[in-house]
This record gives structure tokens, C-alpha cells and sequence, in this order.
């Protein structure tokens, strides 16, 4: 019987340890999937939790019930992994072996990596921070909002600029505000990273709204009692609102061997999904060094591709199916409107249409996502895609 | 003499190379040279054009066989 270790219960963990479980038998495969505190978290809603229009507990539900019976759901932090003695160490000192390992165990954000930020910026990117700026929004009278980014690579790459393109919705139409200008600061030599997308989609959805942008600007400090930015290339901006979004690290997991580049995000080949020179760890998700999105739907391509790989391994001694780079995102241009993002390593996303119905989509898919998407029950995978996207 | 760093960003696509080079810009002292290999042509502009908003000196930018080499010196 061979052991499968699974580390961090998010969408990428999920995943490859329900797809396994239902590809492989009792007597073939023994699956355990250790996390840090055994809650789910769904992260699409915190842009709209930090406007008020959702809230935490809908979102976040006990991992137990995410997964298929005969899952050992160990509750868990991982210490330190040893891919040479093929060993996953646990804080409790339980150790785990295994014969295949997943690592899913996420991205962390760092604020203490801005000097101030923690005084004086907000950010969506966690429940915790998102009701905590929904606080600072519903109090907003009027003045100036800088929303940014503070550091690359980041959870879900559209989300800054979704999120100021719903606040100003917010502001003009819910909250009536007259008195406000948002402006966006950009580390990028153009507004999104993603050519297409920031031509067609984001650059005249800011211009329609008259929100200002400003590129090649990464922040460095931020003085809490002046209400200022101070940028590395020597520029100021003062605020009265500020939302930053904080630098992501890998998740803080101590590695034996050198698995990670100087960020702790995890080595790992772009279609194999396996990590560095080992054939029997792979890495799935926002902890990997893949030059792509850390989103959602990466981490469920990614996982079913490495929970195939590993079935394959498992039945035939070799494993052929590789990921492609294919990411799909909904992305919100207003409150009540959404396009659709698509792409994969060869072809850039293109055909954006800004429709009701995308919203709606968006909207609907946390149901999806926790009544069939992670459990599968159809043994089809991607249903959602094939049926609307 | 002035110390040099190599920032190989072959293989690696807008905004890679520009943001590598923002990362180890932050990490070295002033005066250090900053030799950038990049295989995306457009590094060409973003990386001087972000070297001279910063205030730091471009002293090269030039084609080698299969990628450019944008060298800067740090303010």
C-alpha cells in the first residue's frame, strides 16, 4: 500500500486528496492531508465582504467536511519536510512518511515587510483584513483613496484592480459620496500584468470611473501620521483611505533540502508539477514558483494534473499528463458586472465581454465550489468551465 | 573597484525580469552595477525606463546572441 501525504487543506489539497481517494482503493493508497487549523476557506468573497456585501462565516467551513471518507485529516503544522528521508515532520513531533507527497500548503502575506503598513494600510486579502477595511469604507465621508500593491507575486492577480473598480461603485452609488478620487499605484510597467486584460479590460473601465493610475511604483515605507507612501522610486503619495496589497511569501514550512527560491516559494516544474530533482513530490497551488496566476482555479488544474500523475505512477510505473498553464478567472469591472479571463502557457486570453451574466456567475460559484467542485461526486472534472465558460 | 551582480532573467517573462531587477536593486549598495540578462525584448524599455524614474544610471543596453543585456548602476 503506498502512503500519500497531502500538505495545507486549501483548494489545491483538497483536491488531489479527493480525486485520489476516489481513484484509488483502500488497500492501494493510505491518504492523509495535514492542516494547520482543519477550517476551509473560500477567498473569492472577501472582495465582496470588504464592501459589505458578504460575510465571513458563509465562506469558511470545517475541512472534514470537504473530504471523502477514508481521508485522514490530521490537524496539524508541519515543521519541516525531508524529501531525502521522504519524511514530513509535524510541530506536535508526530512524524508522517510517505511514498507521494503534495505540497498545497499556500501563500502567507507579510506586512511587517512594509515599514508602517501595519499602522496604516488595510487590505482584503483574508477575512480578518477584509471586515477590518469594511469598517474604514462604510466610515469613509470623502478624500482620497490610494489602493496599491505592495509586492509581487500575489494572491490572485486581478484582485486590486477589481477591488477598486467595486469601491468606486460603492462610493458613487451605494454611499452617494461626492467628494473622492481613487488613484492606483502600479509596480508594473503598465496598469496589469497581463497585456490584453489591461488594455481592454482594465484601462478603460479605470478611465470610464476617472480613476488615476500610475505605473513603475513600488512602495517602500509608509508614514502612518503624515498619511503617506513613500515609493523606492522617490515618490509621495499622501492618502486619506489607503489599501495596500501586503507582500506574499510561501508558506512558512522548513524544507531539509533546498526546495525553495528566497521567497519559500516552492521549485517546482512547470508541467510535471514535481519539485526540483524529486519525482515523488509534487507542488500544487499559490505555494509554487510557476510563472502563473495564484489562483483558485490553477490550484484545482494543477491538482487534478499531479493527483493523475500520481494515480498513473501508482497503476503503470509512469505518469505522462502534464499541466498546460490553464487559468480561468472571473473578473469583476463593476458591481453587477464581470468578464471572463482564459488562458494557458501557450495562448494569451482574449474576447473579454463585460456581462450581468458573469457576475451571476461569479456570484454562484462558491456554491458549486463546495458542493461539487472539491468532492467531485460526478467524477467530472471542470464541470462548471465546460458548462458556462 | 565597483561591484558587480548578475541578475539572469532568461526564460522569464514581463514583469520578471524588471521585478528581479527591483529585488536586487533593494538588496545592494550604491554604486553597484546591476548586469541584467533578459530574453524579453520588451525588458529593452521597461528596465531603463524604470532606472531612470529611479534615478539610477543606465550605462548599456545591447543584444547578445539569443538575449539583451541592460546594465545599470545604482544611485
Amino acid at each position: 500500500m503506498k502512503k500519500i501525504v497531502v500538505v495545507g487543506g486549501g483548494v489545491g489539497g483538497t483536491v488531489v486528496a479527493n480525486r485520489l481517494r476516489k481513484k484509488l482503493g483502500k488497500k492501494e493508497a493510505e491518504i492523509t492531508l495535514v492542516d494547520e487549523n482543519g477550517m476551509h476557506y473560500y477567498l473569492p468573497s472577501t472582495l465582496f465582504t470588504f464592501i459589505g456585501m458578504d460575510t465571513p462565516n458563509k465562506n469558511v467551513k470545517p475541512e472534514e467536511k470537504l473530504l471523502h471518507k477514508g481521508i485522514n485529516l490530521v490537524v496539524d503544522k508541519v515543521s519541516q519536510i525531508d524529501a531525502d528521508n521522504r519524511k514530513v515532520k509535524l510541530e506536535s513531533g508526530k512524524e508522517l512518511d510517505y511514498d507521494y507527497l503534495v505540497i498545497s500548503a499556500g501563500a502567507t502575506v507579510d506586512e511587517s515587510l512594509i515599514p508602517g503598513f501595519k499602522e496604516g494600510a488595510h487590505h482584503f486579502h483574508g477575512y480578518d483584513a477584509a471586515v477590518k477595511l469594511y469598517e474604514a469604507v462604510k466610515n469613509f465621508k470623502g478624500g482620497k483613496v490610494i489602493i496599491g500593491i505592495g509586492g509581487l507575486p500575489y494572491r490572485c492577480p486581478p484582485s486590486p484592480y477589481e477591488a477598486t473598480l467595486m469601491l468606486y461603485d460603492y462610493f458613487k452609488k451605494k454611499k452617494k459620496i461626492k467628494d473622492f478620487e481613487i488613484e492606483f499605484l502600479s509596480p508594473l510597467p503598465r496598469l496589469f500584468s497581463i497585456e490584453p486584460v489591461s488594455r481592454e479590460v482594465f484601462e478603460p473601465k479605470f478611465e470610464e470611473k476617472g480613476i488615476k493610475w500610475h505605473e513603475m511604483v513600488n512602495v517602500e515605507s509608509i508614514d502612518p501620521e503624515k498619511k503617506m507612501v513613500q515609493t523606492l522610486e522617490g515618490e509621495e503619495f499622501k492618502y486619506d483611505l489607503l489599501i495596500l496589497t501586503p507582500p506574499h511569501r510561501g508558506a512558512p514550512i522548513q524544507y531539509a533540502q533546498e526546495l525553495t527560491d528566497d521567497e519559500n516559494w516552492v521549485l517546482t516544474d512547470k508541467n510535471k508539477l514535481t519539485v526540483k530533482d524529486y519525482d515523488d513530490v509534487y507542488a500544487v497551488g499559490d505555494i509554487t514558483n510557476i510563472p502563473t496566476s495564484k489562483a483558485g482555479s490553477v490550484a484545482e488544474f494543477e491538482a487534478e494534473v499531479a493527483s493523475m500523475r500520481i494515480y498513473q505512477d501508482i497503476k503503470h510505473g509512469s505518469a505522462d499528463e502534464l499541466y498546460d498553464g490553464k487559468t480561468v478567472c472571473f473578473v469583476i469591472t463593476d458591481i453587477g458586472k464581470a468578464t471572463v479571463v482564459k488562458f494557458n502557457f501557450e495562448n494569451p486570453p482574449g474576447n473579454f465581454k463585460i456581462t450581468r451574466f458573469n457576475w451571476m456567475l461569479k456570484k454562484m460559484y462558491r456554491g458549486y465550489y463546495f458542493r461539487i467542485m472539491l468532492k467531485n461526486p460526478l467524477g467530472l472534472n471542470n464541470l462548471f468551465t465546460r458548462l458556462f465558460l | 573597484m565597483t561591484e558587480e551582480v548578475v541578475v539572469d532573467a532568461r526564460g522569464s517573462f514581463c514583469p520578471g525580469p524588471l521585478m528581479e531587477t527591483i529585488k536586487t536593486i533593494r538588496k545592494v549598495p550604491s554604486g553597484t552595477k546591476i548586469v541584467v540578462l533578459s530574453s524579453d525584448e520588451g525588458s529593452t524599455k521597461d528596465i531603463p525606463k524604470w532606472a531612470e524614474k529611479a534615478g539610477h544610471q543606465v550605462v548599456e543596453v545591447s543584444k547578445e546572441e539569443d538575449h539583451w543585456k541592460i546594465v545599470i548602476v545604482k544611485k
